[in-house]
């Protein structure tokens, strides 16, 4: 048991950890991207639109992420020498456009966050509509716009709202991320795999990796617990009662 | 500028309102004053709510005109003017969630009439003293009773500086011990002069503040006249059944 866990293999093990992080967060913020984008053309009142993001939720949503990952990695090769050839070639005079193939990064992050998208696209919708139609209706008749509707009266309480579904796939893309080493991405999941070929100690590595997952899973869910709190005006004000009441003060003096 | 002169601050023609099948308004005229108090009553389904809900154009009519302060409503340009002079109260108090009271109060003066903000907040703590409420000014509408809630959407209307203020139902959704309380903020706002149409169940408020009361039932006018002759010599036998069932205790 001398050589179990050697340096080189906790270097191994953190910087797959690393990559697992910088994955996830990468892919988090792509996915919110996409989300946000399909599901404003779900609201869209053209109904091409409408159907566009339709037909990318479901597709995502209905299809395993692993799948997903494949294509990105295995098919993508094949289908940018089409493109290449049938499309950008005649169009640019000969030049190649796309690269040969993606990056297992790439196509981790792209297919994946992808994927969240589609999810995060229907927590979106969810929240803009469940905010009370009554709230909107008070604003227009006070004259307010459209756009100042949205600004002030609907997106607050309905990203209030989306806060804890938000944090919900946070978690399970962190964990989805593991996927990413069935194609060659070195993170956690792949680095404890290839430690294991080198000490033999499986039962000690994957709960290492467990634990690793574990941590981070709660740091994730402490920084949503928090956001929810600095979301909600009330329980804002009740965890931080002294500087509520200085803006209160200098409020009532000016 | 044709309201300026005397005419009628609001006038309605032929009000037609569809909903699918159902006709909400079946051609409903009407005309309010400078300063006059319109108490509207009837039965639910009557068409009471649509009819104030047309006023600043939250519900589009299908048919007939309406006029307000000179505007007719017809295209989005108008309903932007038209709903910058006419405030609107809800059953439900609408309050912005997110928002302290005073923001509340403040957000539409800043944004839509452009005043700066030192100017809305001295203008809302003087409509939130009126409305018997300024110590609130920095809770949240969650922290504040029914009555409370309902003074301060009474304040954020008033804060537009309104030629006409719309009353849906505003007493309906409170304890009974907070009705009072918010009657007595619209009782002050009629006694200061300012043009009110009022749908309500509470007769006592029309018997005493309205200078008109109108009775609507299966999306049109039956009745109208001033509150004495309308509680006591009826014309129309279904204004007198109505009256009969609520007035009974």
């Amino acid at each position: 048991m001398g050589n179990v866990v050697t340096p080189a293999i906790l270097h191994a093990l953190l910087k797959g950890a690393v990559l697992s992080v910088e994955l996830s967060l990468l892919t988090y913020g792509l996915a919110l991207l996409f989300g946000l984008v399909a599901a404003l053309m779900r609201r869209s009142r053209t109904l091409v639109v409408r159907g566009l993001a339709r037909f990318y939720i479901e597709l995502f949503r209905g299809t395993p992420a692993l799948v997903q990952i494949f294509f990105a990695y295995f098919a993508t090769p094949q289908i940018f020498t089409w493109l290449n050839r049938l499309v950008f070639s005649p169009l640019s005079g000969g030049r190649v456009l796309l690269p040969p193939h993606l990056s297992p990064f790439a196509a981790a992050v792209l297919a994946l966050s992808l994927g969240y998208g589609a999810y995060l696209a229907e927590v979106i919708r969810a929240g803009i509509d469940s905010i009370h139609k009554g709230q909107v209706e008070a604003a227009a008749s006070l004259g307010l716009g459209g756009r100042d509707i949205m600004r002030f009266v609907v997106i607050p309480p309905a990203i209030r709202l989306m806060i804890p579904p938000f944090g919900n796939y946070a978690l399970a893309l962190l964990k989805d991320s593991s996927l990413a080493s069935t194609i060659s991405v070195v993170e956690l999941t792949l680095s404890t795999e290839r430690a294991i070929s080198y000490n033999y100690q499986p039962a000690m590595m994957w709960a290492a990796a467990a634990v690793i997952y574990l941590v981070l899973s709660m740091v994730g869910s402490f920084l949503f617990s928090y956001l929810e709190v600095v979301a909600d005006p009330l329980r804002r004000r009740r965890r931080k009662p002294m500087t509520q009441l200085a803006t209160t003060d200098e409020e009532v003096g000016g | 500028m044709t309201g300026e002169d005397g005419g009628p601050l609001i006038s309605l023609e032929a009000v037609q309102k569809q909903f699918g099948s159902f006709r909400a308004l079946r051609g409903v005229d009407l005309e309010v004053a400078r300063g006059e108090v319109v108490v509207v009553i009837g039965p639910s389904g009557s068409g009471k709510s649509t009819l104030i809900r047309c006023i600043n154009g939250l519900e589009k009519h299908d048919g007939g005109t309406i006029v307000v302060d000179g505007i007719e409503i017809k295209g989005s340009a108008d309903l932007a003017a038209i709903r910058r002079e006419v405030g609107m109260v809800f059953q439900q108090f609408n309050l912005f969630p997110e928002m302290t009271v005073l923001r509340n109060v403040t957000l539409a003066p800043t944004r839509v009439r452009g005043a700066t903000r030192k100017l809305a907040e001295d203008i809302a703590r003087r409509l939130l003293d009126r409305v018997g409420i300024l110590e609130q000014a920095h809770k949240y509408p969650e922290e504040l009773s029914g009555g409370q809630q309902q003074r301060v959407a009474i304040a954020r209307a008033l804060a537009m500086e309104p030629k006409v203020m719309l009353f849906d139902e505003p007493t309906s959704a409170l304890d009974p011990e907070m009705i009072n309380e918010v009657l007595d903020v619209m009782k002050d706002l009629a006694s200061q002069g300012m043009t009110m149409i009022v749908v309500t169940h509470e007769m006592g408020f029309a018997r005493e503040v309205a200078d008109r009361v109108l009775f609507m039932d299966g999306g049109r006018v039956i009745e109208t006249g001033p509150p004495e002759h309308f509680f006591h010599n009826p014309t129309e036998d279904r204004t007198k059944l109505f009256l009969s069932k609520i007035l009974r205790h």
